[in-house]
């Protein structure tokens, strides 16, 4: 990316510049995470890494303070909103729940996953 | 929906800074609790050990909150507080045009805000008494009465009284009439005051307790009640000192004794500035319908009842009184307005602004133009931070907060300025309308006024930062600033820069030589300096309406109160030492109400102009002259009084140089000319304009018949000092008749003074703002011409390299900024000589300042071009 760069004028260096500020709705694989958790019911963020490490068996490990910034991102989205609640054991705790738009753009990125693991399994399917 | 919910979470988390902050320690510090006890729960460890693996878990508390906040939307806050930062440092890296932009912008902030303060304390007064907004005044409106003509304000007596007893929507409703009277105290003291005779109601209506004492009762009303007066708190220190045992004491107040009863609070001069109150005593029983004494009606919108419930009830008792009463009433018209009244006035007052809110604009853009070339030697830093990601927005935004530092600098300026001028200029504007400020007239810049400059510095920022910004990240020179050699090239002054340049050079040639002219006029000849006007004494003479005897109204108290005025001034005149003496209705010129007059025979052109009743020796005396007919006669007071007497300026005009001995005028009522007074034409007077001085020109005079007048104003012309004589002056009216009271006198000059200075005032203002158009159009052309022969600098080296000589070349780069110079000048001054000067004075002040233009941009050529030719050719050729 670096070395098209320079080739640019400042010009299309903006443009691009531009584009790539525009905002996905998802941003990596946490946020496929994050929203498919939610999906299951409101959670607290130590609810939603403890569960994510659950459902992954250990696989997925989330770095802990990483979750916060991407729940606000997607707060600040519109995905997901989030409400102040007390837990089973009597403390207050800022509980997450996904919006009908965090649901949809679950619903889409889920597929364009499948379809991205498909193609790779395809591909190391081969010889 | 989403865009929806994420805008309100934004605003949410925007709104919430302090809220959101402490969501996040608490989120935090919740999942590393729990982090924790699962530790302790599962694997058994320590808590103190648990804790500690929880924060590395975490990992960087601090990190993420940092990457939390920014997620709130704040770096742009911080961006924007970096870019005003290096606002402030730019300020101090060229302290020159600094210091030329922000005392420029700060001259229109002045300007703004204190015509913004100005305007809305006139047109929209809120009165600081308790639910003031709910005080209203009443009047009586006379469909027949001619505009302007303050004295044939109906007479309400007999109205109020029926509005008192009957309207509901009107509470405490209380007349009032406003007189001046010299207060008196029994060791001798005096001060002349302006006060009003009033209903008790009054002070119902302002719901304001008296410091001393009590405020007048309705007792005081009875007619064998003992006359009583109440002082404000100014007075009272006037005349008693502050001595609390003023309550008791007797004062005379004009021919009447009276015994002080109360004291009001600092500051309270309700209605208006009014600084002693009397009971208003006449009753509608002693005088005829459309009689009694001039008052003014004031109260409060009872409980749950608006403006127009109020108008509507007593527009209905209104059409009652019309048809019980058609002799007197067919033409009168109720009406109720806001007290004070301007508020209607709002979106005037708004438009009032417009003018000084476009010098602000054209100010900004003419430091704006200033600033391109200051722009442009950023060329590299801009484009570097393009290529380092900054988008174009992102640029001209920093360019429009690094401003912002220059204009909110100004805007402060401007507003300690207006802050310091309002004081002594409102000073000045009462001095002028010779009266005290209104009670809730306050001269201090008020909050609302702050508010408003805060966007205008924003404004102009956006024009300051914005034009060179645009100019700057421009495609074009986009593509071309990181080019090295070519960057010479890259920045041109585009067509909105030019076209500032040529507005200002439009705008000098049209503003100066109008500004000169009467800056001239101001400084060389003020109005009325060529008449002796330290020698002249003036007073009112007044005759009080409490003296009218209650049944007794009419033609004949008229002509024994016109006798009694005809006395004083034979008596004045007689007062040894005096040269001359004489009358008119008021000091003409001055709060002079302009009135509508129809010339005969051309009916349909009404011109609005000032008229005054004059005695006949009064052109005399004045050291005028009859140029044309006759003068004024003691046959015309004593006769029908139908002539009229014109200014030869005037006439000139509004005849069109025809003759006017022999033509009639009018004054029209609303209702048009139907059945008024036709006055001839019988003379043409030259000269007054001296003896006006600063005051505003009166076209029309009429002979002064006494018994049409209340009060009359006098002129005596001494042979010593005027002021010697006023002692005298002021006793020898109330000796003659209790009822009659003298006021404000004083040399004549006392009265013009202030208005020459607010003259002197205007026209430095004036002189201001053109300086400063001048001096940006001079440098804006300096920096135009030198910018473009700076961005020669390569050519001209290789010119000299080539082996054309120095005088070839500085020819060529003359010619053609004469050329370009040239034909703005020549553009601005064809267009503006065709309509604002045709007179060879107005010429040839056009071609000075067109040839100090030229002058500039020569120089502007002329530097940068032999630092041009002074470097070597190579040099030259390695100039980026």
């Amino acid at each position: 990316m670096r070395s098209v760069d320079i080739d640019r004028t400042p010009d299309e260096v903006l443009a691009v510049n531009a584009s790539r500020t525009q905002k996905d709705a998802l941003r990596g694989s946490l946020d496929l995470l994050i929203l498919k958790t939610l999906s299951l019911g409101p959670m607290h963020g130590w609810g939603i890494s403890q569960r994510i490490q659950q459902i992954s068996q250990g696989v997925l490990e989330v770095n802990q303070g990483s979750l916060y910034p991407a729940l606000q991102r997607l707060e600040k989205d519109g995905l997901i909103t989030s409400d102040w609640a007390t837990t089973e054991n009597n403390r207050r705790a800022r509980y997450y729940e996904i919006t009908a738009a965090g649901r949809r753009a679950l619903g889409a990125e889920v597929e364009s996953w499948r379809r991205f693991a498909a193609a790779l399994e395809a591909v190391l399917a081969t010889s | 929906m989403s865009w929806l919910d994420g805008a309100r979470a934004r605003a949410r988390l925007f709104l919430g800074r302090r809220a959101a902050k402490e969501r996040m320690d608490e989120e935090i510090r919740f999942h590393v609790e729990m982090e924790t006890d699962r530790l302790v729960r599962e694997e058994r460890l320590d808590p103190a050990e648990a804790r500690r693996r929880a924060l590395v878990a975490f990992g960087g508390v601090e990190k993420y909150k940092e990457e939390l906040r920014d997620g709130r939307g704040f770096a742009w806050v911080r961006g924007l507080s970096l870019d005003l930062k290096l606002g402030f440092r730019m300020l101090a890296k060229y302290p020159v045009l600094t210091i030329a932009s922000v005392l420029a912008l700060a001259v229109a902030f002045t300007l703004a805000a204190a015509w913004f303060e100005f305007t809305s304390d006139m047109t929209m007064p809120r009165l600081p008494l308790e639910d003031g907004d709910r005080i209203v005044g009443v009047r009586n409106r006379d469909l027949k009465s001619t505009d302007a003509d303050f004295s044939s304000e109906p007479r309400s007596l007999h109205d109020f009284e029926m509005w008192r007893d009957e309207l509901e929507s009107i509470e405490h409703l209380s007349a009032f009439s406003r007189v001046s009277y010299t207060v008196t105290t029994e060791d001798g003291r005096y001060a002349s005051l302006e006060g009003v005779r009033t209903t008790p109601s009054l002070f119902r209506v302002a719901r304001v307790a008296p410091l001393l004492g009590r405020a007048l009762i309705d007792d005081d009303l009875r007619p064998d009640a003992p006359p009583v007066v109440v002082l404000s708190h100014s007075a009272w220190l006037r005349l008693f000192d502050g001595d609390r045992s003023a309550i008791g004491k007797a004062v005379r107040v004009g021919a009447e004794h009276a015994t002080v009863v109360g004291v009001m609070p600092e500051g309270f001069t309700f209605p208006r500035s009014d600084e002693f109150w009397t009971p208003l005593r006449e009753r509608a029983v002693d005088y005829p319908r459309r009689s009694g004494p001039p008052m003014a009606m004031i109260g409060r919108l009872a409980p749950g009842y608006t403006l127009d419930q109020a108008q509507a009830e007593l527009a209905l008792i209104g059409e009652r009184s019309a048809a019980a009463f058609p002799d007197t009433h067919e033409h009168l018209r109720p009406e109720v307005r806001q007290y004070p009244r301007g508020n209607e006035m709002a979106a005037i007052a708004a438009l009032l602004n417009v003018p000084f809110f476009l010098l602000l604009v054209v100010i900004a853009a003419n430091v704006a133009t200033l600033l391109i070339a200051r722009t442009a030697a950023r060329g590299s830093e801009l484009a570097l931070r393009s290529a380092l990601g900054a988008g174009r927005r992102r640029i001209l935004l920093q360019l429009v907060a690094e401003s912002l530092a220059t204009t909110s600098l100004a805007a402060a300026l401007g507003l300690a300025v207006a802050r310091w001028g309002l004081g002594w200029r409102m000073d000045l504007f009462w001095e002028v309308q010779q009266t005290r400020p209104p009670f809730w007239f306050d001269s201090e810049l008020s909050a609302s006024t702050v508010v408003y400059v805060c966007p205008l510095a924003v404004v102009a920022a956006v024009i300051v930062g914005g034009i060179p910004g645009l100019r700057a990240t421009h495609r074009r020179v986009w593509n071309r600033l990181p080019q090295p050699g070519a960057a010479g090239d890259g920045l041109r002054f585009g067509a909105l820069a030019t076209g500032v340049i040529i507005a200002q050079v439009a705008l000098c040639v049209a503003f100066i030589p109008v500004a000169v002219k009467a800056a001239r006029q101001q400084l060389v000849a003020p109005k009325g300096e060529d008449f002796p006007a330290a020698t002249f004494l003036t007073g009112r003479l007044t005759r009080h309406a409490a003296a009218a005897p209650q049944s007794t109204s009419g033609p004949d108290e008229a002509r024994r109160a016109a006798e009694l005025l005809d006395e004083v001034h034979r008596r004045i005149a007689a007062e040894p030492g005096v040269v001359a003496a004489t009358r008119a209705n008021r000091i003409p010129g001055f709060n002079h109400p302009l009135v509508a007059v129809a010339l005969d025979g051309d009916s349909a052109r009404i011109v609005r102009v000032r008229r005054l009743a004059v005695d006949p020796n009064f052109f005399e005396v004045m050291g005028a002259r009859i140029v044309a007919g006759r003068g004024l006669t003691e046959a015309d007071v004593t006769g029908s009084g139908d002539v009229a007497i014109v200014d030869e300026a005037w006439a000139a005009q509004a005849f069109a140089g025809r003759n006017p001995i022999g033509r009639h005028i009018r004054y029209p009522t609303r209702e048009g000319e139907a059945g008024t007074r036709a006055y001839e034409i019988v003379g043409v007077v030259a000269g007054m304009d001296r003896a006006i001085g600063p005051g505003e020109p009166v076209a029309i005079y009429h002979p002064l018949r006494p018994a049409e007048h209340a009060a009359v104003q006098f002129y005596v012309r001494p042979a010593g000092a005027p002021e010697a004589l006023i002692p005298r002056i002021v006793t020898l009216a109330p000796a003659l008749d209790a009822n009659l009271d003298v006021t404000e006198v004083m040399p004549l000059d006392d009265v013009w003074r202030p208005v020459q200075r607010s003259d002197a005032l205007f026209t430095a203002v004036v002189a201001v703002v053109v300086g400063i158009i001048l001096l940006f159009a001079l440098i804006g052309i300096y920096a135009l011409t030198s910018f473009t022969v700076t961005r020669r600098t390569r050519e001209i080296g290789i010119r000299a390299t080539l082996g054309a000589g120095p005088r070839r070349i500085l020819v060529a780069l003359f010619s053609r900024a004469l050329l370009q110079i040239g034909a703005r000048i020549v553009l601005g001054a064809t267009l503006v000589s065709l309509t604002v000067l045709d007179d060879p004075e107005g010429l040839r002040l056009v071609g000075g300042v067109a040839a100090a233009m030229l002058l500039v941009g020569l120089a502007g050529c002329a530097v940068p071009a032999m630092r041009a030719l002074m470097i070597q050719p190579m040099e030259a050729l390695r100039v980026e």
